[in-house]
Order: structure tokens, then sequence, then C-alpha cells
């Protein structure tokens, strides 16, 4: 079959053209991995630069100095009352008790030299005295040695950054104070350890008692009353746009419109939840009912999407099979579409979850900047949450602050690691094969 | 069939297949030919030749037959297209035995012309053996053009080679019964004449065959038949 | 060349159409996708303890058809379906006509398996119990057993009625979804190319099931094989876009055809 007009390659010529093109073929790949290579390398240096920044900044956030000091648990002047009411005790010398027993250690001479020293202590240690008893109150009548925060200045100095060469007016510690500390150092009664003011105290304006609880706990009231809200309406509404509405102009209208609000700035819903929720409906400012229906409000969209999606996943096979046996409309949603979509809208649910925990704006709008020291006992009482906490301790000048707004952020970065892979082993552990 | 549509092989197989029956067909026409031929000359060369060249006819119609067997194995043909798988097989045996008769008519002769006798009188074997050979052409001819009609005349016509060959019968059972020294020519005459006979039925049935390739059914076999068994003139 | 004597579509090739006592009755029925008309007045009788085959050309509708059956087709919504199709002498598609116990009456098998996620126990244990149709549990125990064993399945699944349907192989899983049909004790059973997705051996063993089954049910069968409807149906209809060609007797549509296209088609000439 020769055609005279045309070129007719024969297969040696082919097999030589392929050749020649080889090299040049391998060597376009070879630098397209390059490239590909040196993003991924880039992307990893600059993620392990941040990770070090957060982490060197934030890690010893987690620590804190302390002094040991003797106290004597003199029963009369910590419970005046003797009945170990809190009453009791707030109305005892706690806070005196501490002076005497950093007095003791230092023995300070004179009116100056004495507020130095009590200045070295944290005002906390007397509510830690109160704790105590409270929990132990066998303590009372005896001696022991108890640890207390530093001040928070102390605790500075003692982690380098007050500079003892720096002349005396330009120093948050006196002279006097770096000697004593010098003095507590050399007698070993400083140490070094794991904060538990961080973890488990509140909110406070001093920096070496302030504590992520209060913040935490309000997270995660926000959080469930955000699931609770959410999830249920977002699954049922992406069942019915998906599998029981017709498809017409208005369903389209509609899932245009949802797209959109997934992308809509967070604040927005912040607004809207002042104006509607707390205005309109008068609810409390900054609790986290409030809170947790703002960024229900956020998440729904996400959540209806992902859902949607996995719904649309799960085959018609299955539907035809359940419909072909009699099994009504509702019943092979619910026995069969569901449960197979359900890693899905879980996996949905939860990357919204993640969002949700780390908004900061919207929360800001209705207002939950609120000082608040106390735990939130229930969803109505005023709280805080941990985005909001370390956007607030960012403001603060104190040194210590910085290192805990640092150790702040990893804790929630922990947490949005921890939610997105649940989220992952969920889906690969409900996973199905259909 | 569109006429841009290609051959398919079953087609190529179905048309090879038709071909070796033509072939078939006029070995066996030939073959009957040039034994009546041989019949009326008693050229013994001529005879010997018909009888070696049946051998011709039985290869080919092994070829059919195992062509015939591959086309079904293979290209698994339905209705119509099994059906003309299925009637050159038969015709295929009934031409071979058309040959097998001719072989016989041949061989007779050849012992007729070595006793060197004359012709029964009267009867013309030859005029017989001429009307059968004008019925294998024409039904042969009507399988190739698969001319139903024609097929169904053919059948008709055998009548009249039963007549001729009842009438000749009784001739030369009369004729043996009054020269007893013929009775040896006269029996194989009557074999010539029967063998003619049979193969005038041949060509019935191959055009039953014909009628069973186009329509589907058989034909009904009310065909009028007038061999003497049945015949209600009976002589002794 | 042939000298075939070509027929026109004529009334003869569709006598065969009603029955005299049939179990369905499609009576000029029309299926529209939209504007585009799939079937056009197919009028057709499903015989009792029979197999009825339904033979055609891709896209010639004839799947579509068999899901008119037990209105299937009402799950694509721009599907209409016009004419009458009958039950025990009731219109299917009647507005008083609940979709959900006929689909107990008319099951479905389809070309590929499609058994639940669930063991192979709940796959055919689940349409008994939406239907409400065992007392206990004992009873349902004795259904999914009886339809397994009906379905030639039991022998290989008595041991590991809890493991997932899906972990079945090809052949199997189609026979577990012949038993999860036959378990809600319906009246006809639809076969859409049950065996396409199936290798020979599967398909021939769910050849003889068929014919097994024929004793108690009325299976109506869509197939892409002539072959195969000549091996298993009694009765076979042939199909040329949309339009009903030919009805008759297995037997004689595939030996002597009234319609000239019905043989081109069988002979594989066309389609």
């Amino acid at each position: 079959m020769n055609n005279n007009n045309t070129i007719q390659l024969s297969k040696q010529d082919n097999s030589k053209i392929v050749l020649s093109g080889l090299s040049r073929r391998r060597r376009k790949d070879r630098r397209l991995k390059l490239y590909g290579r040196l993003a991924v390398a880039t992307a990893v240096t600059f993620l392990i630069f941040l990770l070090i920044a957060i982490g060197s900044k934030g890690i010893p956030g987690f620590f804190q100095y302390y002094v040991t000091l003797e106290i004597n648990f003199d029963r009369e002047r910590l419970d005046p009352m003797g009945d170990l009411s809190v009453d009791s005790l707030y109305s005892g010398e706690s806070e005196a008790l501490v002076t005497e027993a950093i007095y003791s250690k230092l023995k300070p001479q004179g009116r100056s030299q004495k507020k130095a020293v009590k200045k070295l202590v944290s005002k906390g240690g007397g509510e830690k005295i109160r704790d105590r008893i409270l929990k132990n109150p066998k303590l009372l009548g005896t001696t022991s040695k108890i640890r207390f925060p530093v001040d928070d200045d102390v605790d500075s100095f003692l982690r380098g950054y007050i500079d003892r060469n720096v002349p005396e007016s330009d120093r948050r510690l006196n002279d006097f104070q770096i000697n004593y500390i010098d003095e507590l150092v050399s007698k070993n009664l400083i140490s070094y350890k794991l904060s538990e003011y961080f973890f488990f105290g509140s909110a406070s304006r001093d920096p070496e008692l302030a504590g992520i609880k209060g913040a935490v706990i309000g997270s995660l009231m926000s959080l469930a009353i955000c699931f609770i809200i959410s999830f249920p309406l977002g699954v049922a509404a992406a069942v019915y746009l998906e599998e029981i509405a017709k498809k017409n102009r208005l369903t389209e209208f509609i899932e245009i419109n949802i797209n959109n609000l997934a992308a809509v700035p967070s604040v927005v819903f912040g607004i809207l939840g002042l104006a509607v929720f707390i205005g309109l409906f008068g609810l409390p400012r900054s609790v986290p009912l409030v809170g947790g229906m703002v960024l229900a409000l956020m998440t729904l969209p996400t959540i209806i999407i992902s859902s949607r999606v996995s719904i649309g996943a799960v085959p018609p096979s299955v539907k035809d099979a359940a419909l072909g046996i009699g099994a009504s409309k509702m019943q092979t949603i619910f026995h069969h579409v569901v449960p197979l979509a359900m890693p899905g809208m879980l996996t949905g649910t939860i990357i919204g979850m993640a969002r949700a925990l780390g908004e900061t704006a919207p929360l800001l709008m209705i207002g939950m900047v609120a000082f608040i020291v106390d735990i939130p006992g229930s969803v109505t009482d005023p709280g805080t949450v941990l985005p909001v906490q370390i956007f607030m301790w960012a403001d603060f000048a104190e040194r210590m602050f910085v290192q805990k707004t640092s150790a702040a952020t990893i804790i929630l970065l922990l947490f949005l690691f921890l939610m997105n892979a649940i989220a992952i082993i969920l889906r690969k552990k409900l996973e199905r094969r259909w | 069939m569109k006429p841009e549509q290609t051959v398919t092989a079953l087609e190529e197989d179905l048309n090879a297949l038709n071909k070796k029956i033509e072939k078939l067909g006029k070995l066996a026409i030939a073959q009957f030919s040039g034994a009546i031929d041989g019949m009326a000359t008693f050229d013994t060369e001529h005879l010997n030749s018909i009888i070696s060249q049946d051998k011709l006819l039985d290869d080919l119609e092994l070829s059919i037959n195992d062509d015939a067997f591959l086309l079904i194995s293979l290209r698994a043909p339905v209705v119509t297209d099994l059906r003309r798988v299925i009637v050159a097989i038969k015709i295929s045996s009934i031409l071979e035995r058309v040959g097998d008769y001719a072989k016989n008519i041949a061989k007779r002769s050849k012992i007729l012309a070595e006793q060197g006798s004359d012709t029964i009188p009267g009867v013309n074997i030859g005029r017989m053996g001429q009307l059968a050979e004008e019925m294998l052409t024409e039904v042969i001819n009507a399988y190739l053009t698969r001319d139903v009609s024609k097929a169904i005349k053919i059948r008709d016509r055998d009548l009249e080679i039963d007549y001729m060959y009842t009438a000749f019968y009784r001739e030369i059972l009369t004729s043996m019964a009054r020269n007893p020294e013929q009775i040896s020519n006269g029996t194989h005459l009557l074999f010539i004449a029967k063998n003619i006979e049979r193969i005038g039925d041949y060509a019935t049935g191959i055009a039953e065959q014909i009628y069973f390739l186009i329509h589907g059914t058989t034909l009904e076999d009310d065909r009028p038949k007038a061999d003497p068994l049945t015949s209600s003139n009976k002589e002794t | 060349m042939d000298g075939l004597s070509k027929k026109p579509l004529n009334p003869d090739s569709l006598i065969e159409a009603t029955l005299e006592n049939p179990r369905m009755s499609a009576r000029n029925v029309d299926v529209f996708y939209g504007e585009n008309k799939a079937i056009d007045n197919v009028t057709l009788d499903v015989g009792k303890r029979e197999v009825t085959s339904l033979i055609g050309p891709s896209g010639c509708g004839k799947s579509t058809f068999l899901r008119c059956f037990n209105r299937m087709n009402d799950t694509i919504d721009i599907c209409r379906v016009k004419g009458t199709i009958l039950l025990d002498g009731n219109d299917i598609y009647d507005a008083s006509m609940d979709v959900v116990p006929l689909r107990a009456k008319v099951g479905m098998v389809f070309q590929k398996p499609n058994p639940f996620p669930k063991s192979i126990f709940d796959n055919v244990a689940y349409g008994p119990r939406i239907h409400g149709l065992s007392e206990n549990k004992d009873h349902l125990r004795n259904i999914v057993e009886k339809s397994l064993k009906r379905a030639g399945l039991w022998s290989e699944v008595k041991d590991r009625l809890h493991e997932p349907g899906t972990g079945l192989s090809g052949g199997q899983q189609q026979r577990l979804c012949i038993a999860r049909a036959i378990a809600v004790g319906p009246e006809v059973i639809l076969m859409d190319e049950p065996c396409s997705a199936l290798d020979p051996i599967a398909t021939a063993r769910i050849e003889e099931l068929i014919s097994e089954l024929k004793a108690e049910y009325s299976i109506i069968i869509v197939t892409h094989s002539m072959q195969q409807a000549a091996r298993v149906s009694q009765r076979t209809a042939y199909f040329h876009l949309g339009r009903l060609i030919e009805v008759g007797k297995t037997s004689e549509v595939f030996t002597k055809p009234k319609n000239s296209q019905t043989e081109a088609y069988i002979s594989g000439k066309i389609g």
C-alpha cells in the first residue's frame, strides 16, 4: 500500500526521530523534577523556620520561675473563723504569711529594702496558700515548703531579659532587688518548673498568674454550641438540597448563595450576630452561647458544601438497589445514602470546626474581649475563647505576656493539628468500600 | 445488505461453500451425461474414465463436509445462514450418490458392451437418461440462482421419468420372459433404468432442499409418485 | 443475492404480543425523556412462570421499557411514561398505586451487581425488614436462608453470613442480589443484563438459576446476547429504535423470524 504523494515514514525513521528527541525530553523532565523539589524544600524550610520561631518563643512560656519558701500554716491566722470556709480563709492573713516567709529568708532592713523584697514574690502567693489549705486542711498547724511564683520582673530578669549593667533608673528592678535575687539563687531557692498557672490559671493582669484555662473552656463551649447547631442543620440542608428538592432555578440560586457564603469574611457574621442575636434577640454579650451561634453561621456553608459533595459521591447503584427493593425515598436516604456519605460529612464538619476554633474577628464583634477572670460555668456565663485571649495578651507589654502569647499560640496550633488528625483518622476508619 | 458494507467472513465462507457445490454439481452432471453417452456408444475407454473419475466427486463431497463443519464451529450461523450450510451438506451428499449411480451405469454399460448386446428394442433408455439429465441440470441451476418456482416444477417432471421407468420395467420383464438368454442383459438394463430413475428422484430431493433453503419449511410430501410397487396396474 | 423474501413490518410479527392469561400487560406504552421519544406505542404481555427476553441493538429502549414495569423510571425527573401497565389487573401507573409495595411485588436485578455495603445476612434481610414481612428473628433467619438457597448461594456463604456482601466475587454478588430480590416474595423479577459484568462461568450459573426460578416467578430479562436469550427464555421480544418489531416463541423467533429486520439482527448483520 504505497501512497506516492505523501511522505511515508518507515519504521526505522520513526525510531530515529524518537531517539533524537529523547535526551531533550529527559533533560526537561529532570529540570521539572528539580523545580518541584526546590519548591517543596523551600516550603519545608519556611515551615521549619516558623516552627522554630514559634517554638523558641513559646516553649519557655510553658515554664516559669518559682521561689521556695517555708510557710508556717498558723491555724488562727489563716482560718480565723475556724470553719475552713472561703470567707474565713479570705479574711485570714495568707498574704502576710508569704511576706513573712520571704523576709525571714532575706532579712531586709529598712523600708525600702523591705519593699524591694516584698515585690520579689508574686501577689498570687496568698491565693496559693488558700488553695492548698482547701485541698488539704491537714496542712494547718504544720510548717511546709511551698513553691511560689516569682514576680514577672524577676522572672524576666532570671531569663536574662533585664540587663544588670544598664543604669538603675532604666531598669525595672533596682540594685537591691538584684542582689536579693542573687542571694536566693545562691541559696538554691529558685527553681524553673512547668507553669501550673499557664495551664490552669485564667485571665489575670499579672503575667505570672495568667493562664489559658478559662479561654480553653470558653473555646470548647463555643465549639460545642457551634457543632450542635451547625451539624444537624448542615446535614439536613445538604440532604434536602441534594436528594429531595427538585432541580430548578430556585435550588440553583440557593446553591450559588451557599457557595458565596463560604467565602464571606468571618467578621461579617460577627456583625450579624451583634445586630440580630444581641441587638434583636437581646441575648447577653460575650457568652459562649452567642459565640457558638455566630460560629455556627460561619461554619454552616462549609458543612453544607462538603456534605453535598459526599452525598453526591454515593454511587447511584446503591440508591437504585434500595429503591428497587421497595425502600421509600426517606428510607433510601437515611438507611443507605447518609451512612455512606457520613465519613465525608464528618471530615468536612471537623475541618469547619477547626477553622471556627481559630476565629477571632467575629467573636470580637460580639464582645468576647471582656476580661473574664472566672471560668465560665455554663454557656450563658461570660467567657472568652483562646484566639481572643491570645489577641488580648498580645497587647500587653510585659515580657512574660509575650512568652505566654507564643505559648498559647502553640496550644492553639496543637488543637488545630489534633482536630485535623482526628478528621483524617475518622475518614480512614469509616471509609467503606462499595 | 447495504452496498457500503464489506463482506463478512461468514459471507465469504458461505460463498466458497456455494462454489464447491456448484463444482460438485457440474461434475455430477458431467459424469451422468458421460455415462448415458457411453451407454449408447459403448465406448469402453470413455466408460473407464467415467468410472475412475468418480473419486473426484467423493473427495469433493468430503471437503464440503469438512468446510461445513468448520463453518458451523467457527461462525455459529443462525437462521437463513444456518439453512444454507445444512442444505449444502445435504445436496453434496445427494450429488455424490448421483455420481455413484453414474459410475454404476457406466460399469454395467461396459459389461453390456463386452457382451456385445443390442439394446432391447422398443425402449429408449437414452430418452429417459436425457430427461433425467435435464432435470439434474435444471435443478442445479435452480439452486445456484435460488429459483424456487423452477425447483417446484422440476419436482413434477419426476412423474414422467417414473412413467417411463414403469413402462420400461414391464417391457424388459416381458422380453426376458420370452427370451431367457436375454435375462442377463435384461437385468443390467433394469438396473441401469432403476439408477436413472433414482437420479430423477435425487433431483427432486435437491429441489426440496431448495424449497427448505428459501422458505424454512419442508415441501409437503404428497408429490405424485408412479413407481411400479404402488401403481394400481400390477402385472405379473 | 439470497433471494430471501423481504417482508415489511407486518402485524403478523406482533400477533403474539398479547397472551391469554398474562402476569403483566403493557398497553400502548410511550416513554419520553424530555422531548425525546424513547419507547413508541409498545403493547406486550408477560406470561406467568416463564422467561421473556427483550433483545435489540444498543439504544433501542429495552432497558427503558423494562424499568417501566417497576416504575424505576420515576426516579428520573425528565422521564414521562404514558399508557397502561397492568399487574394482576391494576394499572401500576394509577395515581392511587403506591410505588413501595409495587417494587416488592416486582423485583429488579441490575447490570452491575450492587449489594448493599452491609453483611450478607443484612443484605437479604433488609427487604423483609422494611416491609415488615418477618414476625421474629427466627422467621427472618428462615427467610434469609430460604432466599439464599433458592439463589444457589447458601452453601457458599452459610458460614460467613456476617461478612460484608461486597467481599464476594462478581457472580456471587449477583446471586446475592437475586436472593435479596427473592426475599420479599415478588411475583415478577426484572433483570437488566444481569450477566454482562460477569465471566462465562458465572454467567452460566446465573442462567441455570434463571431456568430454575421460572418455575415460581415471571421473569423479564434484557440481554445483549442473543445466545443467552435463546438459551434462557421461552418468549422473545425484539426492539428497534423504541418500537417493538417482533414477539414470539423463542424457538420460532430464532429459527423463522417473521420480520426481516429481526432476522438481520439475529444474524448479526445489524446492531
